[in-house]
């Protein structure tokens, strides 16, 4: 029972999930630090993640899902002369969004431990 | 690791975003200053302030931003007639600082803005950090 609950693939997808919106937020202080750097590009988390932690959610072992790379971002076009292509609401809107899933994501952890707690104790906390 | 992630990126931009709005009240100080020994013993000449990122490790999300350097605006301010001023040629010309007011308002309010977006930042990392507390719990 207390394996199920710390190795199910949900409890282990949310552990690399966490450390991925970590890492996003790293990504969004380093983007709006240098929203005023003439010829930053933005940095960016690599696209195909979602697809491969989706397989791998499906597949039953998201534990073996690696970090996901950072990248520059040279795509997205420079609304700048100065050649930055960093958009102040783009990364607050994407901040806060990653916020919530964050957010979420504890809530979801969180859960787990007081079902356990529920089962050990065999009544729910006050 | 942080325990606030991303603080390193954020706490450097604030420094440099308060750098940049000190050069420009330095500037608006200066405004009607014509003896500058930095500038040569002419007037005084409006400071810029240039940025640069700072590169991490090749797998660090985190880029910093660091001031690389403040140089002297080296355009030609306007000359006025003033015979009476002290700095006054012997046309009665006096050389002014090339600062103007209207430039030194729009930068100063984009390295406010900056500066609030960086704050955000901040206040964000600090909730996640606060949230992550909370597990176990």
């Amino acid at each position: 029972m207390i394996d199920k609950i710390f190795s199910s693939p949900s409890y282990d997808g949310s552990k690399v999930m966490l450390d991925v919106a970590i890492t996003r937020q790293e990504i969004f202080s380093s983007n709006l630090g240098n929203i005023e750097t003439p010829g930053y590009k933005r940095l960016e988390l690599s696209k195909d993640f979602s697809k491969v932690f989706a397989e791998a959610m499906k597949a039953g072992k998201p534990a073996a899902v690696s970090a996901p790379s950072v990248y520059t971002d040279l795509e997205s076009p420079a609304q700048r002369k100065d050649g930055n292509n960093v958009v102040l609401q783009n990364e607050l809107l994407a901040m806060n969004k990653n916020s919530a899933e964050y957010e979420t994501l504890v809530d979801f952890v969180n859960g787990s431990m007081r079902t356990l707690r529920m089962a050990i104790q065999g009544r729910s906390q006050a | 690791m942080n325990f606030l992630s991303g603080i390193h990126a954020t706490s450097s931009a604030l420094n440099a975003e308060q750098l940049r709005m000190d050069i420009v009240s330095q500037n608006i100080a200066n405004a009607y200053t014509t003896k500058d020994a930095d500038a040569g013993g002419g007037p005084y000449q409006r400071r810029t302030v240039s940025f640069e990122t700072i590169m991490g490790g090749a797998q660090k999300a985190e880029r910093g931003v660091r001031v690389a350097g403040i140089k002297n605006d080296k355009t030609p301010g306007e000359a006025i007639f003033n015979p009476g001023h002290p700095h006054a040629d012997a046309n009665g010309m006096v050389k002014m600082p090339n600062v103007q007011l209207a430039t030194e308002m729009v930068d100063l309010m984009s390295a406010s803005r900056a500066y609030e977006a960086n704050l955000t930042v901040a206040r964000n990392a600090r909730s996640l950090a606060t949230k992550a507390l909370s597990i176990g719990k």
